[in-house]
């Protein structure tokens, strides 16, 4: 069985580097160098991630991160077909972290609501604030529950947490899957 | 995203040569690798930035594509659908790798566009 988890989130918020830092493949990426000022990076994902992990038995989750940028939202749509789940990145460290949920709650609504998800929050060590109970409101006002936890993309612990934590709502919304950590 | 007047005088140029030689053109536009308009030609203008960002998706997925089957690196796409066809091709500037786009009818014959678009290509690779 294969299942087909879906990244998401802000631009910089770490999709790229959570999937490499749990796949067991090398990663295939699709980075160009970032022409846009506003965005205090040398480079950016325009059409791709794609890594996988390997579970029990012959099952493998195979993990896609999409473009934050919502002039990629086409992207958005075409990599979220015949997904499982969403895992949400967020990055405490950029202004209007929290509104910037939103964007991604709409552009993802139709998978979130067939499927589950979950919210990784980043830099919340250096950036306390907006609060993970911030986030939490936030979802639930928008209809959305779901777990919200701190992450540090970069620590394969962290990553294969947001997936477990992602397959366990996924269970409790379908009953469909067991235990595959 | 900072191009000169020179440079982008000169990408506009390459594009008009293109249209006008080959007729039947909904749109040219040239786009930096990460999805930025440059110059555009476009009946519609409402597409252009939803073709750069399209394009630089597709050209970026060609490229891993080349990588992974061992065949080198991204040239072009070429894309028929039922009412004309879309052509995708890499121009490496020094300042940006490119990526030129042509939407053309169905009446437009493919190998022209490639023709003329690789020729347009070369002179935004040239451009500064």
């Amino acid at each position: 069985m294969e299942y087909k988890i879906v990244f998401a989130g802000v631009t910089g918020a770490g999709k790229t580097t959570a999937i490499g830092s749990v796949s067991e493949i090398d990663p295939v990426r699709t980075d160009v160098r970032n022409h846009d000022a506003s965005l205090a990076k040398e480079f950016t994902t325009v059409g791709l991630d794609y890594g996988e992990v390997a579970l029990e038995g012959s099952d493998r989750l195979r993990l896609y991160g999409t473009p934050g940028q919502t002039r990629f939202e086409f992207m958005w749509r075409i990599v979220s077909q015949g997904a499982l789940g969403l895992v949400l990145l967020a990055d405490n460290s950029q202004d209007g972290a929290l509104d910037a949920i939103d964007t991604y709650i709409d552009g993802f609504s139709e998978l979130i609501d067939r499927t589950a998800c979950v919210i990784g929050v980043g830099r919340s060590e250096s950036h306390s604030e907006p609060g993970l109970d911030d986030y939490a409101d936030r979802l639930a006002e928008r209809g959305v529950i779901c777990p919200v936890v701190p992450v540090d993309v970069r620590r394969r612990s962290d990553v294969l947490m947001l997936l477990d934590l992602l397959l366990t709502q996924l269970e409790m919304k379908t009953g469909t899957t067991d235990e595959l950590f | 995203m900072n191009f000169s007047d020179s440079m982008k005088n000169a990408a506009g140029g390459a594009v008009d040569e293109l249209v006008t030689a080959v007729g039947s053109i909904r749109a040219a536009v040239v786009s930096t690798e990460d999805g930025f308009e440059l110059v555009a030609r476009a009946r519609d203008a409402s597409q252009v930035a939803r073709l750069s960002a399209m394009a630089s998706s597709m050209a970026a997925l060609g490229v891993m594509a080349g990588e992974e089957c061992e065949i080198g690196g991204f040239r072009s796409i070429t894309l028929e659908a039922e009412d004309g066809f879309i052509v995708m091709l890499q121009s490496r500037n020094p300042a940006s790798n490119l990526i030129l786009s042509v939407i053309a009818d169905s009446e437009a014959l493919v190998g022209k566009v490639i023709l003329y678009g690789r020729k347009a290509a070369t002179q935004l690779a040239r451009a500064s």
